[in-house]
């Protein structure tokens, strides 16, 4: 079986988000949540590739919405995170975790 | 300035370039932002950004069909060359010597037309570079933006060599005597149709068979 690699540190972002969101996770409060915390800018197309990648790992599902007319009569994608999705997240805290441990110039808010 | 209405020519490239299968989702999202107060220069870098991260993760998760489709638009190329670039020529030559004197008369306009920039010539070429355009697209019509934008961009490649020449012959006087109203400008002409008018014809003969949003819901994601 392929071995799932490490989560990417955008792909972990757009997971993040994914929680915090729960049942309203499609792309403009995605888009949103990222921009509030990270304090930058980010293209919706990449937040929708990383999506497509996450989804193709098994990590994210989407489901289709209603048509409504504040989007041009266009539908929304609706994302949630899996059980596996949420396996990595853990995985990915307890890895930074443990590397962010005892390393001294990472000590309060100091860079 | 902030409006609710979506540029045109944004909306419509969104909707034919955009990843297919989260066109509809796309295009939504973009639209609800800008009816939520985002300027529409905040669209316009959105659909930019998401239409190259679109085509660029497109081509990267299928190398081997990027592969295929430049080694068949640069066949075509090659057959173009060997078999139709001589028979240009010499029609050329002969329509020439025949309707030399007829054709344009006393008109410089016209004779420089036709002797130093070839028009006519060039017009049947970029019809020709629409078909290997479209040629390509065709057989991959899955993939068809990202394919025939990075066949179109490997024009590039041949003439930027080609404009570097022309500016060295540019810049060694050999024709001191000549004006810019001659052989220069034919030079210069020369380049831009290698560097915009031949990259720009692949893209439209290629591009005009890129579908719209209309078949956006029915396909899953890429794999």
């Amino acid at each position: 079986m392929k071995k799932q690699g490490l989560l990417g540190g955008f792909e972990l972002l757009v997971l993040l988000a994914l929680i915090r969101l729960g049942d309203d996770a499609y792309g403009v409060p995605i888009s949103n949540e990222i921009e509030a915390s990270s304090g930058r800018g980010v293209s919706i197309g990449s937040i929708y590739i990383t999506l497509d990648r996450l989804e193709r790992k098994g990590l994210v599902s989407s489901s289709l919405g209603e048509p409504t007319a504040a989007r041009g009569g266009r539908a929304k994608t609706y994302f949630r995170i899996t059980a596996k999705g949420l396996r990595e997240v853990r995985q990915a805290r307890r890895t930074l975790v443990r590397l962010w441990r005892g390393v001294p110039q990472l000590e309060g808010d100091q860079i | 300035m902030k409006t609710s209405e979506p540029p045109r020519l944004s909306t419509s490239l969104l909707v034919r370039l955009a990843p297919r299968h989260r066109r509809e989702s796309l295009v939504g999202d973009l639209l609800e932002q800008l009816r939520q107060g985002r300027s529409v220069w905040w669209f316009r870098r959105q659909v930019l950004a998401t239409i190259l991260v679109g085509l660029a993760a497109d081509v990267a998760a299928h190398k081997l069909l990027a592969v295929r489709a430049l080694a068949l638009g640069w066949s075509a190329m090659l057959v173009v060359y060997l078999l139709i670039g001589p028979l240009i020529q010499e029609t050329r030559m002969t329509l020439f010597r025949r309707w030399g004197s007829v054709l344009w008369g006393d008109s410089e306009i016209l004779r420089q037309l036709w002797v130093y920039y070839g028009l006519p010539f060039q017009l049947v070429f970029c019809l020709i570079l629409m078909a290997i355009g479209w040629l390509v697209a065709g057989l991959h019509r899955r993939r068809v933006p990202g394919i025939v934008i990075v066949f179109a961009a490997t024009l590039l490649i041949p003439a930027t060599f080609q404009a570097l020449e022309i500016r060295r012959l540019l810049e060694t006087e050999l024709w001191p005597g000549w004006g810019w109203g001659s052989f220069r400008w034919a030079l210069l002409y020369q380049a831009m149709l290698a560097l915009v008018a031949y990259p720009l014809c692949i893209l439209i003969g290629g591009l005009c068979t890129a579908r719209s949003d209309g078949d956006a819901l029915v396909e899953g994601p890429s794999s």
